[in-house]
Parts: structure tokens; C-alpha cells; sequence
């Protein structure tokens, strides 16, 4: 019985339920927002829905606005006339605003896009102070006021220098940047292991922190913070550069043009080393200019000079010379530096300090032999002097 | 409509997309593409040769100009500049694109059939006044919007008469021209794009910043696909040995023959052959499969001819050692090719490796594609440049030769090492080809570009001239 029943009810409902979801549609032509002279759009429609409306698309940027004698009154500039002046509020309105459009569509000649923008700035500027008052502006108006009148084209066009300039660097200076950061990432992921290391040792020992710093990136946690920063600002850019970068091809370039003498903070770890197989790019390592070799401290072998086999660090130049065959001598030697102030330990062998270290210690051995010599004279004078006394004393 | 940011997409009520029926023809020196707006490829695609005949008659399509006949000349209506000279052929040819395969010839309605006017007492209708009426009736394009694309370098003279064709001869209710460059951005979805068309007798750049052309940055250069005929011609003739050029129509049948073997073909015999300019034509055709099928650009980094490594190997040497690819002629003869087929590729990039003969000069160093892409980047502001480097879009028929995305990338990011450069290649090739075309077809069926059509009414109150306001 219920069966039955149900199969007679069942068409009923899904007969009611097509008539409740379907409202009917219709074949309807529409004019096009505001431009009843572009031909119909011809669609169907449901009866309820309301026919879009394209209008809102139209829109239209806002320009200052400003009559002659307003013009005359407040706006007057020796470099520009009326007429440009229209020209340009025109040209921004053309462009929607866009500075770089602005900028290629101005017609008339001998104007940067700072001096457009200086000008165009000021004019709104003041027809914003003329709309309303600086006394009763709003919050925002005033901040929109502030920004208008504190724009300087001088810095503006130093700035766009600078990016030009960044945009032509050189592809050494590049790759430097890009082995550096690799650097720091591999320093960073040691670090995490060696910070965890000393954590779990600080809890069983107990350890007091220690407070004091005496330079910025000294520790581990200052370290890190700086990685942090540098993870963030990086995460905003679309090319990321902290990735798991193959140090291959950007170290390549670096080791083919700095084999001599190396600063330490571009020379890739021996970590990197391995890896460098690569064929190198042939622009890198001729070219260098004399600011460059200036840089990487390089310097060049002349033709009949010889280099000493085998590898010698930039320090070792600095550290041997202070090492005499005696103890004496040695102590002489740092009594000698430390008293005209040479730290015992020189941060960065570059080749003008290595220079200068060299033509010291050159010196400072002739002071030292003078000082043989006459100390030698000295004790000579001091036998004669008891000799001769000797012999008076006898006679 | 700039305003609206553009990663937010407008409702699906308000694309109405089909809903204006629009056209869209991208004319270009090789080919003529129409379609209607919202369609994904052109329905109809034309050869822009036309052949004519000793009466005067012109033939368009592929089945009329390929047919070997005797006295057919091949012409086009195109200057080697890629600008329109014969103003009525093109009309014509535009015309016979659209209405051969799009719309057809229209139904006359039933007010002016004449079936149901009144008749005089001999049964006749009145024709005079009703023929007025047709005249209006007559115009093939009544009922379409239409959207056309241009170089960017046309001259405003060829602008106008383009809106006075479509106006006044095809009677379009509105009307719109778009620039190549700039639709082939739209295509990608791009509103800021450098984009690098190679086409048949132009690579042009255009830097477009959100969705505006600007001016100062269009170059465009002779290197593109038909100079790269052009090059493998000279390849062929200095070839050892040379290679012979005969195309398909005189080749009656063939057997194989080993390579480098003279073919032992039959030949078609003619008792007044075609015309030179129709060989011509028939000779382009092999040279374009030649190029389609075996050319390639050596990819990079560094051109062909710079050392690969240490040792005096160059990336040259090192494609010789690679396995040649093997061509067959029409007539059976046939070569492999190695390093030649690297070569003939390589003047777009690298001047100095042009091949030349008494007629093709060596092009100069400003000519090259990097140099010219080069040259629109210095004209825009300093800080779109990073930008636009990062948007390189490469579009055109000419640009489907194996690894050219690879070498343009690597030879901008060798000339800009700093900013990112990123060259956006559409991997499928139909959408590379007709880049122009399906972005005009995207932009003709958007509800928000509707305010943009310049109407009837309106050219009808401005005259021609509103083409370089509005369509700026």
C-alpha cells in the first residue's frame, strides 16, 4: 500500500518543483550603459534578474579643475603657460593618471616626468587648499594636502638615477650578491644546528645568558635576526633570491676572477668549491676594470716575475713577519707595534694595508738592527770606558 | 575602465560575451585572419597573396592562387614596410574573408522582397524605390561590430581609410582598431607586456603599460620571417653542393634517391609556364616548410659562434656534433643539414651572421631583435623597465622556430643581468600564431569594452578622424 502511494505523489512534486525553479526567461534586447548608439545586446533573461549595466566601467579620473582667473590668481608658474598647463591636466586625464603613459604621450618637448609631476602636484595642491581651507580639512584630505606639496622632484629624479644604475649593474656584481646571500643561507642552516647544539647544553649546564653586545651581528641571535629580516623582505619580491640557491653557476664567475688574493667575504667556502665545475663565462674573467681589481685585491704577476708554488692567505703576510728567530726579538717586535698601535690582529688584508704593514716591519727592523748596533757601541764604549779606568787606577 | 583593478573579474552576467556578435579581422602581409568575437581560433584564414589575371580579374584563397595557370600573377597588397599600397585589393581581400566563410550572403527581408508590395494593374511592382532601399540593404557588414587590428606604425592617412572601408563600403553599426602588440598582450592576459611579434615582413615591439601603448617605445625591424626565407634561399645556393629549389607544381612524380643523389623526378610540362612571381610564390611555400621542419636557434648562452668553453670549442663546434636533420626536396633530392641549419637562424640575433648575396645587404647592427627590444626598453620610464623586462610576451608565426624563446631570454638577460627577465612564450603554437586574433577576440566580447566602440553615429558627426582619438 504505501508503495503505491508514494509513486503517486512522486511526479506531483517534481512537476511542482520544475515550475518553482525556472522562472521564465525572455528574448530581450538591451542598450549598452550610456551608448544607446552601439548596437543591442540580444540575450536571454531571466524574468527577475536586472539587466547589467556596463556604466560603472566608464570612469573617469579626477583632475583638479581651475577657471583663468583662478589661474592667474594662484596658479601663475615663469615656466609654464596657460595653455601647457591645460595641455598637461588634459594629457592625465587621457592617460587615466598613468605617469609612465603621462610621460610618453606628452607632446611638448624638454619636460621630465618630475617636472610634470611637480607641476601637476602643486596645481592640486592649491585647488584642494582653495576647496577647502587647511584649517577645516579632514584627516585624510590633509594627509592627501601634505603629500601633494611634499613631493621633490630633486630627489625623485636622484632616486630614478640610482634605479637606472641598478638596473645596468654588472653581472659579476650580480652574481656576488647572489653568492652572498647563498652564504648567508648555509651559515644560517649551520647555525640553526649549532644553536639548537648549545641550547640543549645551556638547559643541562644551566647557563646565565649573556646580555651585553658589543657589536651589532656578533651573535648567534643577532645573526639571526638579521636572516629573519632578510627572509622577510624577501618573501614580498617575486623573484626570491633565499632559496636553496645551486651555488654552481653564480660562484663560478667569482672564483675565475679573484684566484689571487681574496677578501674573505666573497671567496665561496670550500662547501661551494666542489661545485664550481662549471664552464665559466667567458665575459667574467678577462674583463676587469682597475676599480674592480682595486676591489677583489688583485694583482698582476709581471712577466718575469715568479709566484711561489702552492697556496698563501693574504694574513699570513700580516702574522709571519711579527715571529722573530728569538723570543727576545719577538717580544722586542710587540712591544714595538703595540706601543705605535697595531692591533694584534689586522681585520682585512687588503693589499694597501699589507703594503703598509710591510714598509712598518720594514722600518721597524732597521730600528731594531740600529738599536743592535748601538747598543753593541754602547757596551764597546762601556769596556773602553772600564779599561781606561783600569789603567788610570794602575798608574 | 582602467580603474578597475584588473585581477578582479567582472560577473559572469556582465561578460556578455556572445552577445554582440561582433568580428574581428587581423590583416596581416602573409595571412588575413577573421573570426567572430569569443572564438578561440579564426574561422576564416586567407592568404594575403592574390592572384591576377590577364583580364584583370583577382583571385583570393588558397585554392585560387596555387593552381598553376598560365599568365596568373601573384601580387600583394602590402609594402615592404607591412603597410597597406592597394587600398581597393585589400579591401576586397578583407572583404572576401570575411563574407566566404563568416556571414554569407544576407536574406533580404520581407518588407523589400518586393513579393508583398503592391502591384500595379500588370502585375509589376514599383522597382525604382524599392532598389534605393536596397541600396542601403547591400552593405555585407550591416549587422556586425567590427574589430581590427593594425601595426603599430601605421600612419594616421592609412588609419582613417581603414575606418572609411569599414564604415561606408561593409556599413559596420561600430567599429574599433586595436594595435597588433597590444591585443597579442590582451591574448596572454597581460595589461603590461613588452611584446615581440615576429611576423612575415616585421618584428615589431610594443611596450604596453596597463593596456595603453606607448608610443615612444614601437620599433620594428625587416628581420622576421620572410627575411629568414630569404636567408636559407642564400643557404641553398651557396650549399656544396647547391641545393635545388624546385617547388611542388612542376614535380609530376618521384622515387627515391640516395641523399645528395640527383632527384630522378618526372616533370610537369608546361606548354607556357607560370609566371616568375607565381614560382616565387610556390618557392616560399618549400622554403616555410624547410624552416617549420628543420631550422633551429642555437638557444644560448652566448651565439653561435662565441667559445663554449675553454680550449677554442665553440657553441658552434659543439653543434656540429650533433646529429644533422635530414630534408627532402619535392623533386626527391635530398641532404641532411648540421650546422647550416643553426646558421641561417642566427642573423636575427647577430648581425655579423647574416648571409649575404648581391641583392640581401648584411643587416646592421641596429637591426638585430636584442637591439631593438633594447631600444624600446631605453624610451620608456626607467622604473617600468624592470617590469616590462619581466613581461616579455612572444607572439607572431615567425616566432615558432625551435629554442627562439630560449635565445631571446638569454641574449635580454646577458644585455640586463640584474632585473628578472621572463620571455612568455605560448607553448601552444596555434595561440603564438593567431596571438593578435584571439586577443582582439577576447576584447570584442567583453561587456566593459562595449563603451569603447566608435559608432556609427559617431563617425557620421566626426568624420574619419575620431579613429586617433579614440583609439589611441
Amino acid at each position: 500500500m504505501a508503495a503505491t502511494e508514494r509513486r503517486t505523489s512522486a511526479p506531483a512534486r517534481s512537476f511542482k518543483r520544475a515550475r518553482v525553479s525556472r522562472p521564465p526567461a525572455h528574448w530581450e534586447q538591451t542598450s549598452i550603459g550610456d551608448r544607446p548608439d552601439v548596437p543591442l545586446l540580444k540575450h536571454w533573461q531571466k524574468a527577475a534578474a536586472q539587466t547589467p549595466s556596463f556604466a560603472k566601467y566608464k570612469v573617469e579620473p579626477e583632475v583638479p579643475e581651475f577657471s583663468d582667473e583662478q589661474y592667474e590668481e594662484h596658479l601663475k608658474d615663469p615656466n609654464w603657460t596657460l595653455e601647457e598647463t591645460r595641455y598637461l591636466i588634459e594629457t592625465y586625464k587621457g592617460c587615466n593618471g598613468k605617469w609612465t603613459v603621462i610621460i610618453d604621450r606628452y607632446e611638448k618637448p624638454e619636460r621630465t616626468m618630475e617636472d610634470l609631476k611637480a607641476r601637476f602636484y602643486a596645481i592640486s595642491a592649491v585647488m584642494l587648499q582653495l576647496e577647502t581651507p587647511i584649517q577645516s580639512m579632514t584627516a585624510p584630505q590633509y594627509k592627501m594636502y601634505e603629500t601633494l606639496k611634499d613631493f621633490n622632484p630633486k630627489q625623485e629624479m636622484s632616486r630614478k638615477r640610482l634605479a637606472e644604475g641598478h638596473l645596468h649593474r654588472k653581472k659579476d656584481e650580480v652574481d656576488e650578491e647572489a653568492v652572498l646571500l647563498a652564504e648567508l643561507q648555509r651559515i644560517m642552516a649551520n647555525q640553526e644546528s649549532l644553536d639548537s647544539l648549545r641550547e640543549d647544553l645551556r638547559k643541562r649546564l644551566d647557563y646565565p645568558k649573556a646580555n651585553t653586545n658589543s657589536y651589532q651581528y656578533s651573535t648567534s641571535q643577532a645573526l639571526h635576526a638579521l636572516w629573519q629580516q632578510l627572509v622577510n623582505a624577501d618573501r614580498l619580491r617575486k623573484n626570491q633570491r633565499l632559496r636553496p640557491v645551486g651555488p654552481g653557476q653564480s660562484a663560478t664567475s667569482i672564483e675565475g676572477s679573484t684566484s689571487g688574493q681574496t677578501p674573505a667575504s666573497a671567496r665561496p667556502r670550500e662547501s661551494n668549491a666542489g661545485t664550481t665545475q662549471h664552464e665559466p663565462s667567458p665575459a667574467s674573467n678577462t674583463k676587469l676594470t682597475e676599480k674592480d681589481k682595486r676591489r677583489f685585491g688583485i694583482t698582476e704577476v709581471g712577466p718575469g716575475e715568479k709566484l711561489p708554488s702552492g697556496v698563501s692567505f693574504a694574513s699570513d703576510k700580516l702574522s709571519k713577519p711579527r715571529i722573530a728567530k728569538s723570543t727576545v726579538q719577538t717580544e722586542k717586535i710587540a712591544a714595538v707595534l703595540s706601543h705605535i698601535g697595531v692591533p694584534d690582529l689586522i681585520p682585512l688584508p687588503t693589499p694597501p694595508v699589507i703594503e703598509a704593514f710591510e714598509s712598518l716591519m720594514g722600518k721597524l727592523h732597521t730600528l731594531l738592527d740600529m738599536r743592535k748596533v748601538a747598543e753593541k757601541e754602547e757596551q764597546e764604549l762601556r769596556v773602553r770606558e772600564a779599561e781606561a779606568g783600569a789603567q788610570v787606577k794602575e798608574e | 575602465m582602467a580603474t578597475i583593478p584588473p585581477t578582479q573579474a567582472p560577473g559572469t552576467a556582465e561578460y556578455a560575451g556572445d552577445e554582440i556578435g561582433a568580428l574581428v579581422l587581423d590583416p596581416g602581409s602573409h595571412s588575413t585572419r577573421a573570426g567572430f568575437a569569443g572564438e578561440d581560433t579564426p574561422k576564416s584564414v586567407v592568404p594575403t597573396h592574390y592572384g591576377v589575371l590577364p583580364t584583370g580579374e583577382r583571385l583570393f584563397g588558397d585554392n585560387a592562387i596555387h593552381l598553376p595557370k598560365a599568365d596568373l600573377e601573384i601580387k600583394n597588397p602590402y609594402n615592404s614596410d607591412g603597410i597597406v599600397e592597394d587600398w581597393e585589393t585589400a579591401a576586397k581581400l578583407w572583404e572576401y574573408t570575411i563574407t566566404s566563410r563568416l556571414t554569407g550572403a544576407r536574406q533580404t527581408p520581407p518588407s523589400k522582397n518586393g513579393l508583398n508590395d503592391a502591384k500595379d494593374e500588370n502585375g509589376d511592382t514599383n522597382m525604382d524605390e524599392g532598389m534605393e532601399q536596397l541600396e542601403e540593404q547591400e552593405k555585407p557588414l550591416q549587422e556586425f561590430p567590427l574589430l581590427m587590428s593594425e601595426p603599430a606604425w601605421n600612419p594616421a592617412k592609412e588609419r582613417q581609410k581603414t575606418i572609411e572601408i569599414a564604415m561606408e563600403e561593409w556599413g559596420v553599426p561600430a567599429f574599433f582598431l586595436a594595435k597588433n602588440g597590444q591585443l597579442a598582450a590582451y591574448s596572454q592576459s597581460k595589461a603590461t607586456a613588452l611584446v615581440v611579434d615576429i611576423g612575415a615582413l616585421n618584428t615589431s615591439v610594443t611596450a604596453l603599460w596597463d593596456g595603453m601603448v606607448l608610443q615612444k617605445s614601437l620599433q620594428h625591424t625587416p628581420l622576421a620571417g620572410n627575411w629568414l626565407n630569404d636567408q636559407i634561399r642564400i643557404m641553398f645556393a651557396n650549399n656544396q653542393p647547391p641545393v635545388p629549389l624546385v617547388p611542388h607544381y612542376m614535380v609530376k612524380s618521384k622515387t627515391p634517391v640516395d641523399a645528395n643523389a640527383p632527384s630522378s623526378a618526372t616533370y610537369v610540362h608546361f606548354d607556357k609556364p607560370p609566371t616568375d612571381s607565381f614560382r616565387k610564390l610556390e618557392e616560399e611555400r618549400v622554403l616555410t616548410s624547410f624552416k617549420e621542419s628543420v631550422v633551429q636557434v642555437w638557444q644560448g648562452p652566448g651565439r653561435l659562434d662565441s667559445p663554449a668553453s675553454q680550449g677554442g670549442v665553440t657553441n658552434g663546434d659543439y653543434v656540429k656534433s650533433m646529429p644533422p636533420k635530414p630534408f627532402e626536396m619535392p623533386d626527391g633530392w635530398n641532404t641532411v643539414f648540421g650546422l647550416e641549419r643553426f646558421k641561417v637562424a642566427e642573423g636575427l640575433f647577430d648581425h655579423n651572421a647574416a648571409y649575404t648575396d648581391d641583392k640581401t645587404k648584411k643587416p646592421s647592427g641596429e637591426q638585430t631583435i636584442i637591439s631593438v627590444v633594447n631600444k624600446a626598453l631605453q624610451a620608456v620610464d626607467v622604473d617600468a623597465r624592470p617590469v616590462l623586462l619581466n613581461n616579455i610576451i612572444l607572439t607572431g608565426a615567425g616566432s615558432l622556430i625551435d629554442k627562439l624563446p630560449e635565445r631571446l631570454q638569454a641574449d635580454i638577460q646577458a644585455m640586463y643581468p640584474n632585473p628578472r627577465v621572463r620571455v612568455l612564450a605560448n607553448s601552444n603554437s596555434v595561440e603564438r600564431k593567431y596571438g593578435a586574433f584571439v586577443g582582439g577576440s577576447v576584447l570584442a566580447s567583453l561587456g566593459s569594452f562595449h563603451q569603447m566602440w566608435v559608432s556609427k553615429e559617431e563617425y557620421a558627426e566626426h568624420g574619419a578622424q575620431i579613429v586617433d582619438k579614440r583609439c589611441k
